[in-house]
């Protein structure tokens, strides 16, 4: 299942505001069965922040474990975003 | 010399006022909530008309969200982020400050043993992956924008927060000397402010 990350705004900065959209993503947009994974696709991400990013994405996490997985990407601020979301 | 252009030192006395006076002395300029907050960042996208907007609005979102993440009901003073910002090509400003507990607090009692000083504890939070809103899994934001500053293109980020102070960026000398020229260090006394500049390449 690929995720469009782009759809849930122009501005993905605070973690609330990240939490939330993950909330929704597990209300309706649940994969279809318990092994598919769950792509996040930043094709279309304007503004996005390490705040946003990590609580979405440790929000799912918790519900479809490592399922989640983040496409690769060339636009800079989501390259940006992604690298501090590396281990150190 | 470098200096500030003339808007920029003007909202710089204004925030003077505001630290000092402990209200509401520029109301435009106070972002109470953070909802008003993400309501002023996207004009920046509209006031540069650049490719870089998006990581200067990601970098001062990240910051500025710090303001409410660690301070709610924690206040010292005045509820809210002061965010102000100036353009004037190539040249972008942005001072971001809050009445709040101030880094040190915030990584206290997560770490205590390791901070000793205001400055410490700032060094410590733009280097390590830490947060204070433990039991949360959080501390990457301050490395992010540190990621971003620390290169080598013309970018520059200070933040003062008690008595410590720190330095990024490839002309944080200049920016400091600017700096230095109108507000000294007991602007962030209390709380914690932060001073960008950033070089949009033509």
């Amino acid at each position: 299942m690929k995720l469009d990350i782009g759809g849930f705004g122009p501005l993905l900065i605070s973690r609330p505001a990240g939490r939330d959209a993950a909330l929704v993503v597990r209300a309706y947009q649940r994969p279809a069965t318990d092994t598919e994974p769950i792509e996040l696709d930043f094709s279309r991400v304007q503004v996005i922040a390490p705040s946003w990013l990590d609580e979405f994405i440790q929000t799912l996490e918790s519900e479809f474990g490592k399922r989640v997985v983040s496409l690769p990407s060339n636009i800079p601020v989501v390259v940006e975003t992604l690298r501090a979301l590396q281990p150190d | 010399m470098s200096s500030l252009p003339e808007t920029l030192r003007e909202d710089l006395q204004q925030l003077i006022a505001w630290r000092t006076s402990r209200q509401l002395s520029h109301t435009t300029l106070v972002c109470v909530s953070r909802d008003q907050l993400s309501a002023r960042l996207p004009r920046i996208a509209t006031l540069l008309q650049h490719p870089d907007a998006a990581l200067i609005t990601a970098l001062l979102g990240e910051i500025g969200n710090n303001c409410f993440d660690h301070n709610l009901g924690q206040w010292r003073g005045t509820a809210g982020c002061w965010f102000a910002y100036h353009f004037s090509a190539p040249h972008f400003w942005a001072i971001l400050a809050d009445q709040g507990q101030g880094i040190r607090n915030s990584l206290q009692h997560v770490l205590p043993k390791n901070i000793q000083s205001d400055q410490v504890a700032l060094e410590f939070a733009f280097d390590k992956r830490v947060s204070g809103r433990s039991p949360e899994q959080r501390g990457n934001g301050l490395k992010f924008v540190r990621q971003i500053i620390n290169c080598e293109k013309p970018r520059a980020l200070l933040c003062y927060s008690g008595a410590g102070m720190v330095s990024f960026g490839a002309v944080q000398a200049e920016l400091t000397e600017a700096y230095a020229q109108y507000a000294d260090r007991t602007i962030a006394i209390v709380g914690t402010t932060s001073v960008l500049q950033w070089e949009l390449p033509l």
